[in-house]
């Protein structure tokens, strides 16, 4: 009948197509799974349904909300160079940051942002490394992740051995023995503050953003200082065989010009360990608990 | 010979869970060269008759054969030239876009399709607007292009749903006359309205039709007849006739209304009284008692 | 073909379409909004360029069925068009293939605009990454024909809809769903054994049936210069061609049944 000899045709065609579709589509499907989009993860952040809403805008929106994070905490830097903690939403802001890498892993300015704000101030180290494991599985060519891993291992957690598998894999990575040899350092040496001092140091010269540059700046200069007394602690110790007293007394026996300022505002002294204290309390911030988390100051 | 064929038509419609059955085995035939009329109250299934044979509804059961092609192949629409009731056009498309653009379709050649439409512009007075989009038209001018726009490839039936609604009564009068011209010429000529008048002036035929199907087939002479339900007569001076009531219209003028199976009768008197006429018009009847009639004859 | 050219002609013609257009214009933006990052430049403001040139083309391809196949229905129009001698499937596809070409333009428009805007942003910071530019044209391509099928969704439903409202929040349904789907499959099949049965049951119904859109999604490729495997891309098109051949028989069939009252 002519009357549906039209419909016929596209009937025939409709079936057609989903029967190839149907024999193709298994194919599809492994092909798909192996996509680095879906890659499996163990860490479990809450936007997990953010991110299947937004579809292909997730990227977008994870690179917008690392912004959102970077430029609220631009405009606290004054709290946060004075220490101010308290006044600083740091748990919205890191829930910011994590729902930012959830959506975009890849986002290199979040995890790097990540590692500034949240372990030297606050020490939520643990948090951090989890973030920065997370990026790692899709930025797997970083050689910036395993390092910050790696020094946070060290010289926050001070768990050695991962600590030298991140330096390993930061080695590898970028293909310079740096920090290799930094770990080396550190585990043969004992400087810990040298650590932190030439941690800094790659930090200023990989950070584009003035205010941040000044933040690690200042800590840097704090580090130098400590580093200076420390070194004259060591002088002392190897001439006179017994610790000093007294931060004077360094410099009476000559071993230091003089007692550097504390950037923070605070002044240095020495507690009974011989252990480079001040009254700003920036070193107390050092004592890490093991479980990553430092008393909230 | 037949240029199209209606048969066996029936449709039913599905609105909001009811069922309303518009066309009810309706059975027609144009003939080529007619005029034919489709007359009917709103509701009748003109439209949905219409938009049948144009492949726009499918009826439940029946056909169409447009010049022995079944309405359901595109080719068979080659020959037609259709305005639709209402007509609407693309808003971003001028008057002379139109025309060009149905002229494409229809695959006229270029350069031939360009004078055509100029001179259909002409024609209908458009010229000026033809440059103008289509949303800026009034009815009338819409009415118009879209009337050009279904005669531009010369179509050999011409199928047309209440074309005049729209148009004023100069309008209506050079519609008609066109029209007439386009069946001169060799065009079919099928419309349909709810007009009296409209239909009877130049149709050479007339179907009537009523809740989906044909009620009446009548030629021309036959639609004027019993349309018509008397006279009215003016004349120069009243007189004193029994059972006729004058009525004064002006100074001199009287009018009087008989029915029209007493025409001859009064005329007849009139002639007695050597009064003068001056004219005599047909009164004409609502199609709503047309139909009324019309059952009642069956 | 001729509904091909006339899509086209009519929609440049159109005011709403020209104000969607008109987005364009944020290109401008993205090496000014690039720059608040602070190391990431080039990768964001590839990103942003996709992105852009995504959510125009989703704008479109959501209204593409409204203003084509819905408008014509409603105000009527097809009883002109359609009684031209043409087949009903050849004005159908004629008006689907007319507003693709439509997306395809604004499409390239778009990737010169994003290849400057780019360009200028990378011109800031070195990344430590090379700018893939084939990976890049690659995406605007795929986001191309992922919004094709969306159209194709758009189509299919003006193709039985009366309402303004069925085609459009269907779509978007669809669209959510379909960028959704192969997230919910991998999570509900794989990642928690305790789901029941019946629930693996039914995602793995419509993980058959959605539209996968996740499969049209370059931009990480694109952004962070991930090589693309070549198996991969070949697959995905040859999803794109027999999905969307499904999608629009579909809607011809549904439509060449179709009464126009």
């Amino acid at each position: 009948m002519i009357k549906d000899r039209y419909s016929l045709k596209i009937t025939f065609l409709l079936v057609l197509f989903a029967l190839i579709l149907a024999l193709f589509y298994p194919h599809f499907k492994n092909d798909m799974m192996q996509r680095p989009l879906f890659e499996k993860l163990g860490y479990t952040p809450q936007g997990k349904l953010y991110k299947s809403a937004l579809g292909e805008f997730r990227w977008f929106v994870g690179s917008y909300l690392s912004f959102k994070s970077i430029i609220y905490y631009g405009g606290n830097i004054d709290k946060i160079s004075k220490r101010r903690f308290k006044e600083v939403e740091y748990y919205n802001l890191y829930r910011t940051l994590e729902t930012s890498i959830l959506l975009n892993p890849y986002n290199e300015d979040a995890y790097y942002f990540a590692q500034g704000a949240f372990t030297w101030d606050i020490g939520r180290v643990k948090e951090v490394n989890s973030l920065l494991e997370y990026v790692f599985k899709y930025r797997t060519w970083d050689f910036k992740i395993p390092y910050f891993l790696g020094f946070n291992y060290a010289y926050f957690l001070k768990d050695y051995n991962r600590a030298a598998k991140y330096y390993q894999k930061a080695s590898e990575l970028s293909g310079s023995p740096l920090f290799t040899n930094l770990a080396a350092r550190y585990f043969y040496e004992g400087g810990q503050t040298e650590l932190g001092i030439a941690h800094l140091k790659a930090m200023i010269k990989m950070t584009r953003k003035e205010n941040i540059k000044k933040v690690y700046e200042k800590r840097l200069k704090s580090l130098e200082a400590i580093n200076e007394i420390e070194k004259a602690i060591e002088a002392y110790k190897g001439k006179y065989g017994k610790l000093p007293e007294d931060i004077n007394d360094l410099v009476k026996s000559g071993f230091i010009d003089n007692i550097p300022d504390d950037p923070y505002g605070g002044k240095f002294y020495l507690d009974k360990d011989a252990k480079v204290r001040t009254t700003s309390k920036l070193t107390e911030e050092k004592e890490v608990k093991k479980d990553g988390n430092a008393e909230n100051k | 010979m037949e240029m199209l064929k209606i048969n066996n038509l029936h449709k039913t419609f599905k609105t909001k869970g009811k069922f309303v059955k518009a066309l009810d085995g309706i059975n027609f035939s144009v003939e080529k060269g007619e005029i034919l009329g489709f007359l009917g109250p709103n509701g009748a299934g003109k439209s949905t008759t219409i938009k049948t044979i144009m492949d726009l509804i499918r009826p439940d059961s029946g056909n169409v054969e447009i010049d022995d092609v079944d309405s359901r192949m595109p080719q068979a629409r080659i020959k037609i030239g259709f305005m639709p009731e209402n007509p609407q056009y693309y808003d971003t498309l001028t008057g002379y876009s139109l025309l060009m653009f149905t002229a494409s379709v229809f695959g006229m050649d270029k350069n031939f399709a360009i004078k055509k439409a100029w001179e259909l512009l002409e024609e209908f007075d458009l010229k000026e607007a033809a440059k103008r989009p289509i949303r800026n038209y009034s009815k009338g001018m819409i009415q118009r292009i879209g009337f050009a726009s279904a005669i531009i490839h010369n179509p050999e039936i011409l199928i047309l749903d209440e074309p005049m609604s729209g148009l004023d009564p100069m309008g209506r009068v050079l519609f008609k006359k066109k029209l007439k011209e386009l069946n001169e010429n060799g065009a079919t000529i099928f419309f349909s309205s709810h007009i009296i008048p409209d239909i009877e002036d130049i149709c050479s035929r007339v179907l009537i039709v009523n809740k989906g199907r044909v009620v009446a087939d009548l030629s021309r002479e036959e639609i004027k007849y019993s349309t018509t339900s008397g006279f009215n007569i003016i004349t120069k001076s009243a007189l004193d006739l029994q059972g006729v009531n004058f009525e004064k219209i002006s100074n001199d003028l009287f009018k009087s209304y008989c029915k029209k199976e007493q025409l001859i009768e009064l005329l007849e008197k009139i002639k007695e009284t050597k009064i003068e006429i001056v004219d005599i018009e047909p009164v004409k009847k609502d199609l709503e008692d047309i139909f009324v009639e019309i059952a009642g004859k069956k | 073909m001729k509904f091909v050219a006339f899509t086209i002609k009519n929609v440049f013609r159109d005011r709403i379409f020209l104000m969607i257009l008109s987005f364009v214009f944020v290109y401008a933006a993205i090496p000014f909004f690039s720059y608040f990052s602070m190391r990431q430049l080039q990768e964001i403001s590839i990103t942003m360029s996709i992105s852009l040139n995504s959510f125009i083309l989703l704008i479109l391809s959501l209204f593409g069925s409204i203003y084509t196949i819905w408008r014509d229905i409603e105000r009527k129009y097809t009883f002109t068009t359609l009684s031209f001698p043409v087949t009903r499937i050849n004005y159908f596809i004629g008006r689907y293939i007319g507003f693709v070409s439509v997306l395809f333009f604004i499409t390239v428009i778009n990737l010169i605009l994003g290849l400057i805007a780019i360009k200028i942003s990378a011109g800031f910071y070195k990344s430590e990454l090379p700018i893939l530019w084939s990976n890049i044209a690659l995406a605007y391509f795929f986001s191309l024909l992922k919004y094709c099928i969306v159209l194709g969704f758009g189509f299919l439903f003006a193709s039985f809809s009366t309402s303004f409202f069925t085609p459009v929040f269907s779509t978007i349904a669809i669209f959510l769903a379909g960028n959704s789907i192969q997230g919910i499959y991998e999570y509900v099949l794989k990642e928690s054994e305790n789901s029941s049965a019946f629930l693996k049951w039914v995602v793995s119904i419509f993980y058959y049936i959605l539209p996968n859109l996740s499969a049209f999604d370059m931009t990480s490729y694109a952004a962070y210069s991930i090589n693309m495997n070549i198996k991969s891309v070949m697959f995905s098109i040859i999803y794109f061609v027999f999905y969307l051949s499904i999608v629009m028989t579909f809607a011809v069939l549904i439509f060449n049944r179709r009464d126009l009252k």
